[in-house]
């Protein structure tokens, strides 16, 4: 017994001492004692009782540290007994079939029927995560759309409603479709080549149209509607801005018609939905 | 009488035995400061909030054409309907002030060191749960904010490589935000999530009581007990703590009150200024916030010039919380005991994380995206050095006793 150990008895009480070599067993022998024993452990409040009892438990408590369980012996086990431990072998092991073909084929039949209860929930759970898909009645809406787009004026941008997506269309003059080439070092992806491009190298405009760029209005990012900003001036987030799309939800930037330069979030340029033109007439939402 | 009826209950279901092992004889430490209280606070708003909640689904309607204009019937039309909106967006907010200061007294005091690990890892999930619960609530309304803050983190899901605009479709239900959308945001809001909220709660205080409660100097006060197993440094909760908890409730009510009457809105930071308007899918609002509480993530996310690496960091800036009882080495709990390197680490920590939050709540700039970029490198450096400065600094000595 330790100098230290001495003054924790002396100073704190036969119990809280049991308490402090408790927490310092081994992991293994705290599997076996349990953790509950010292509040029932001391029942004398005698100093010499109690200092004797004690010690009995901790030379108990060391032979558990440097043997196995089964081969305690029979005093030690006693002490235990006393402090409410049940520290005996468990006799599980007498009852557990010794038979090794039946351990096999439990184990068999205990896969199969958790096999076959995966294979259950699996099925179960269909319904729940495929009611969440759109429904036959939101499939249907979505048809394509028309619009006039002779009475847009130069420069103009309209904003049409294609499955309740907004969709931007741009009459473009002709002084900015040929500034379009300024601004191509900048641009992330200029010749469209990281997307599938329905109408790709037909116009500047990216659309069948020389004149009108027909874009998605969802940012690539994270689905935000870009604002269109056609005037070449210096702007917050540009200070060499040539007029295009910029969006307000985290910055991305896009030129006129909709390629998205370089170091923003948005990954692709704007997509183009299909469409079609009948002389004025602009179908958006089929292929012409 | 009562005593007849309490001990024919008590003989079959030991209900008094519960309530005093866990409420009114629970042990608690006896030297504890006002870090202290965000739990017991947490506990009132979560209460306020589900009887709130349940008072605004009675006029709620959960429909496209109805949720917005619903709304509005219930500010306007209802008996005291406003207050009981009011209340509950006061309460979301209020909720996660509370949240957010008692998971700083963890980091603090050390409330996640052995054997308080699964205590933290069911706050986190709490946490996490609320995060959802908020989000889902938000877009009930079906205003401007509410559409395009969805729209916003529902694309997310998209950025997940191969399976994402599928998965995008299937959380939505429509091609768009639309009615769909709503009603199953509304079940998941007012059922499902709370459910989970409540199991987690309990799971919280059930693992809380078994290793029990933390201090600010780090002791273990179950190290010194008394013949009955009760810890020296000990008080029972009541009415110890419960009368000392009085005055703060007080306070905070007082606060929540003041806020509840006079700035629900709290200047566009509760209550977003553009979700006064109808949602339309066609119009992006010219700058989009998110509400204060989520904002730091929202800077990480910005600060990513690429929608899966962005989805990536903020996930993990959730994630790493889970993990902190393991990245701290230190062989004291609590700040006042660990050394200098610890104490700059948090101090630099919060001035992070105070600026992501303020940077996700303002329109983008130059300069800000470079500071958002420096806050969020020094908010995983925090957690990602902290097996590094935990082990290496010198610790102070703890005192025995409380």
């Amino acid at each position: 017994m330790s100098e230290t150990a001495e003054k924790y008895l002396t100073l704190r009480g036969a119990n809280s001492d049991i308490y402090f070599f408790q927490k310092r067993v081994s992991e293994r022998v705290a599997s076996i004692i349990g953790t509950n024993f010292v509040k029932t452990s001391l029942k004398t409040k005698v100093l010499d009782e109690a200092i004797s009892s004690r010690d009995m438990l901790i030379n108990a408590l060391n032979e558990l540290e440097n043997t196995d369980i089964s081969d305690i012996g029979e005093h030690f086990l006693n002490v235990f007994e006393d402090f409410g431990i049940s520290a005996k072998p468990s006799d599980i092991d007498d009852e557990t079939p010794s038979d090794s073909a039946d351990q096999g084929r439990r184990k068999v039949l205990i896969g199969l029927t958790a096999g076959f209860a995966a294979a259950g929930v699996g099925f179960a759970a269909t319904p729940f995560i495929t009611a969440w898909n759109p429904s036959a009645r939101a499939k249907a809406i979505g048809s394509a759309v028309k619009v006039d787009v002779s009475k847009m004026m130069i420069g103009q941008q309209i904003q049409v409603s294609w499955r309740k997506q907004p969709i931007l269309i741009i009459r473009h003059s002709q002084s900015a479709l040929s500034g379009l080439s300024a601004v191509t070092s900048k641009l992330a992806d200029p010749n469209s080549d990281n997307i599938d491009e329905p109408y790709k190298n037909i116009n500047s405009t990216r659309s069948l149209s020389s004149e009108y760029s027909v874009l998605s209005g969802v940012c690539t990012h994270l689905g935000c509607s870009p604002k269109y900003y056609p005037e070449v001036e210096p702007k917050p987030w540009d200070s060499t801005w040539a007029g295009g799309f910029f969006c307000p939800c985290h910055g991305s930037m896009f030129d006129l018609v909709g390629r998205v330069y370089k170091g923003v979030p948005a990954p692709t340029n704007l997509t183009v939905p299909p469409h079609f033109f009948e002389g004025s007439v602009l179908t958006i939402g089929e292929e012409g | 009488m009562v005593t007849k009826v309490l001990n024919w209950i008590n003989y079959r279901l030991p209900i008094v035995n519960t309530f005093e092992r866990h409420l009114s004889k629970h042990p608690v430490p006896k030297k504890v400061n006002f870090w202290y209280l965000f739990g017991a606070l947490a506990s009132i708003v979560l209460i306020l909030q589900i009887v709130t909640g349940i008072w605004l689904m009675m006029p709620y309607s959960n429909t496209e054409e109805g949720a917005f204009a619903s709304i509005e019937y219930i500010m306007r039309d209802v008996d005291y309907g406003w207050i009981i909106r009011y209340m509950h967006t006061t309460g979301a907010s209020m909720f996660f002030a509370i949240v957010y200061l008692h998971m700083f007294r963890g980091l603090l005091y050390g409330s996640y060191k052995k054997p308080k690990e699964l205590v933290w890892i069911f706050g986190m999930t709490i946490y996490l749960v609320m995060m959802a619960e908020g989000f889902l609530g938000y877009v009930l309304p079906y205003g401007q904010m509410s559409y395009w803050g969805a729209q916003v983190i529902i694309s997310l899901f998209g950025a997940i490589p191969y399976i994402g605009e599928s998965l995008e479709v299937w959380v939505r239900g429509d091609y768009y935000i639309s009615g769909i959308t709503i009603s199953r945001f509304f079940a998941l809001h007012v059922v499902a999530l709370p459910l989970i909220l409540i199991a987690l709660v309990f799971l919280h205080l059930v693992a809380l009581h078994e290793v029990g409660a933390g201090n600010p100097e780090g002791v273990d006060i179950e190290e010194f007990i008394d013949e009955d197993g009760v810890p020296l440094d000990s008080v029972p909760f009541f009415p110890y703590k419960v009368l000392s908890a009085m005055p703060a409730i007080g306070v905070f009510g007082l606060v929540f009150c003041i806020i509840m009457f006079f700035f629900p809105e709290g200047g566009g930071y509760f209550l977003e200024l553009a979700n006064f308007e109808e949602a339309n899918p066609l119009v992006t609002p010219e700058h989009i916030a998110p509400v204060w509480y989520y904002a730091p993530y929202y800077t990480m996310l910005r600060a990513i010039p690429d929608p899966l690496g962005g989805l990536i960091v903020m996930a993990a800036a959730v994630a790493i919380l889970f993990v902190v009882p393991w990245l701290d080495r230190s062989n004291v709990a609590s700040i006042r005991y660990k050394g200098i390197l610890s104490k700059i680490a948090i101090v630099l920590f919060v001035v992070s994380f105070i600026t992501l939050g303020y940077l996700g709540t303002v329109t983008v700039t130059e300069t800000g995206k470079i500071m958002s970029v420096i806050c969020t490198v020094m908010y995983f450096s925090f957690f990602l050095l902290m097996p590094i400065y935990t082990s290496i600094e010198k610790t102070y000595e703890v005192p025995e006793r409380l």
